[in-house]
């Protein structure tokens, strides 16, 4: 009886707490505004598959291939192309097939065809989806080249062969090899994670800070003190970054330790040498990436600190502040979430978006850097500079504002009545 | 550049048509104006919700008007709001402090905002007397009872001397023995260090012991002000509480 008085009466602190009910409408609203942008990418994704074409080079001219491509034809959109480098723009995948390709598949040996992803964005999404497309395209012909076979020669084909392929990406017309690029890729998606987490925890704390003084009532006694409102703003931001820095170091240094431990694996690979060399990319400086990492974190951390400031000066209590904290922190976690599902090329309004999210600065770091266009990345800061700049401007208004001290009021009824205590 | 009435009185503040609305309609106060001269304690006494804490936050440039101006020694606390600060210094009712310091780090802390080097040190070592905690200032404030918290922000107020002194409830739940020794230090540092002081109260026994003029808030309006023996004398009231109640009753209705 003790206990559910207990539970019911901590329930109603948090269910009546109108932050509370806001914060659960942020949390929907925001998320199902992520559901629509990545099932849309999910869903472009797959589409462009659909009606994309499957590029076909063929080494050694074969009756039973040819005849075995023609069936899938039917099925699948075929482009014959005399070198993997002609299909790069226009077919999603390209499939060489080597000399001796038949021969190899009749005898029940093990194939090996060199396979060429094309993707427009760092995006694994796009790529599994690719890939997907490529083994069922292979598992498609298998069945079309032992039926193909047992027409010609009038025999069944006992399916004991293997194929096995070894994929490139195609990215701006350059090749990547696989690992590589799901290395760069995987970092791309976890950096803007890295930084998403930071900047909730540090959105956390400084709006703690901002908020606790207004429990412990020494608030309105430094308000009153001859300094600068902008001062007390600074010093509560770089406060809540020191923690922040101190708190999230371990998970960097993990970080870097991860990173490094994949540059070892790529070292390894691949199994196969790819048989013809194109164009291909350059690798990406790990110490640049690190380095354009440690700056979306200290924007990141400005950033949200500013942000923290400004729910904290508008809040009555820590408790409130907690509340309406969490959502904060779910945001940014999504703003991360948003360049690995997206899927779309970047452009400039994409840049400026990536820029104001700020989460997603190494992704487009990334991008540029492999795509030959750095503007894009020189976009994104110059719009992550202007708009974290802006917030600390606005948390300081908010803080010269009436309402740090009387706390936001969610009012409907225009009463007027006199008051004193606020 | 000092305000001085016809009498060479000097102005320490002047409220002028002070009104103040909140989003959503409540009025705070409405077109209030009065004067507090130089070295006077002057008390506004009212009901919950007279407009008490909003006109006294206005004044320590914590709330902006919606219209008036407040003048504290001629500067503007709209207008000019850092340099109105350093002319004040305010108490709020239940003013806390850091619970993570200790009273002498709060106090350094404090202080540090308005003094450096020689004048800090001075400043510290006279608010530590003025709290007479002794080794007990070491320890985290978190542990300190509601009047130890109190005695420790009133000291760091009262020892910046400034030109005008403002305290919101000063004694608010407060026991007998801490509500006289802060009414004393309010009295100590008027006379002696010429602090001008503007306070609110609901105790009418403390502002008859400690002010020399009072005005009266009602919904927001000055219903009257003057000095207790003037204002005692107009109702023909015994005490500053019969005072308030026959002021209250002589408001029209709709007031």
């Amino acid at each position: 009886m003790v206990f559910s008085s207990l539970l019911l009466r901590e329930l109603k602190a948090f269910l009546k707490n109108p932050a509370f009910v806001v914060s659960i409408v942020i949390i929907l609203s925001f998320y199902t505004f992520m559901g629509r942008v990545i099932s849309t990418g999910t869903e472009t994704a797959v589409r462009e598959v659909e009606r994309a074409s499957i590029g076909v080079v063929i080494e050694d001219l074969n009756d039973i291939l040819l005849e075995a491509l023609k069936i899938l034809n039917k099925t699948y959109s075929i482009k014959l192309y005399s070198s993997p480098q002609d299909g790069f723009g226009e077919s999603v995948a390209i499939i060489v097939f080597p000399h001796g390709f038949v021969e190899n598949i009749t005898s029940n040996g093990t194939v090996r065809l060199r396979t060429y992803v094309s993707v427009s964005g760092l995006n694994l999404m796009v790529y599994q989806v690719r890939v997907a497309f490529i083994n069922r395209f292979i598992d498609d012909l298998s069945n079309a080249i032992v039926f193909t076979y047992g027409n010609i020669h009038n025999v069944t084909l006992p399916i004991g062969f293997r194929i096995e392929t070894h994929n490139s990406a195609v990215f701006q017309g350059k090749t990547i090899n696989e690992y590589l690029f799901n290395t760069i890729v995987s970092f791309a998606s976890f950096a803007p994670l890295l930084v998403g987490l930071m900047m909730g925890i540090n959105a956390s704390y400084s709006s703690q800070i901002t908020a606790v003084e207004k429990d412990e009532k020494a608030f309105e006694m430094l308000l009153a003190q001859p300094v600068s409102r902008r001062n007390i703003v600074l010093a509560k931001i770089i406060a809540s970054i020191t923690a922040s820095i101190i708190n999230g170091l371990v998970l960097l240094i993990a970080l870097i330790l991860m990173g490094a431990a994949q540059v070892t694996l790529i070292e390894q690979t691949p199994r196969y040498e790819p048989y013809v060399n194109y164009e291909s990319l350059e690798n990406i400086s790990f110490t640049n990436t690190i380095l354009v990492l440690l700056f979306s974190l200290v924007i990141g951390l400005v950033y949200s600190g500013a942000m923290g400031v400004i729910v904290g000066s508008i809040v009555h209590d820590t408790r409130t502040a907690g509340v309406l904290t969490t959502p904060l922190m779910l945001i940014f976690m999504g703003f991360s979430l948003i360049p690995l599902f997206m899927g779309l090329p970047v452009s400039e309004t994409l840049s400026i978006l990536y820029g104001v999210f700020v989460t997603p600065l190494t992704y487009l770091y990334m991008y540029s850097t492999l795509s030959g266009n750095l503007s894009y990345f020189a976009i994104g800061i110059a719009s992550s500079i202007t708009t974290c700049l802006s917030l600390i401007a606005l948390s300081i208004y908010v803080f010269e504002r009436d309402i740090v001290v009387t706390g936001l009021r969610i009012s409907f009824k225009k009463i007027p009545v006199s008051r004193d205590s606020h | 550049m000092l305000q001085s009435s016809g009498s060479g009185v000097v102005e320490a503040l002047k409220v002028i048509n002070l009104t103040k609305i909140y989003r959503g309609g409540s009025i705070g106060v409405k077109n209030l104006s009065f004067t507090v001269y130089e070295n006077e304690i002057y008390g506004l006494i009212g009901p919950n919700g007279s407009g008490k804490t909003t006109t006294l936050r206005i004044i320590a440039t914590l709330l902006k008007p919606t219209s008036g101006d407040v003048l504290v020694y001629g500067v503007s606390v709209v207008k000019n709001p850092i340099e109105a600060r350093k002319l004040i210094n305010y108490l709020p009712e239940e003013a806390g402090a850091y619970r993570d310091l200790s009273g002498l780090d709060f106090i350094r802390f404090m202080l540090s905002l308005r003094f450096k080097g020689r004048l800090l040190e001075e400043a510290v070592s006279e608010a530590i007397e003025l709290t007479g905690l002794d080794t007990d200032l070491k320890k985290p404030i978190r542990t300190y009872s509601k009047g130890m918290k109190r005695i420790v922000a009133l000291a760091t107020v009262l020892v910046t001397k400034p030109k005008l002194l403002i305290l919101d409830e000063p004694t608010s739940g407060l026991d007998v023995e801490r509500s006289i020794q802060v009414r004393e230090l309010i009295k100590k540092y008027n006379r002696e260090h010429g602090v001008t002081v503007l306070l609110s109260s609901h105790n009418m026994l403390e502002v008859e012991y400690v002010c020399d003029r009072v005005g009266v808030l009602y919904r927001g309006n000055l219903i009257a002000e003057g000095s207790i023996h003037d204002l005692k004398s107009k109702t023909g009231s015994s005490n500053l509480e019969e005072v308030f109640i026959k002021l209250k009753k002589s408001v029209p209705i709709g007031f």
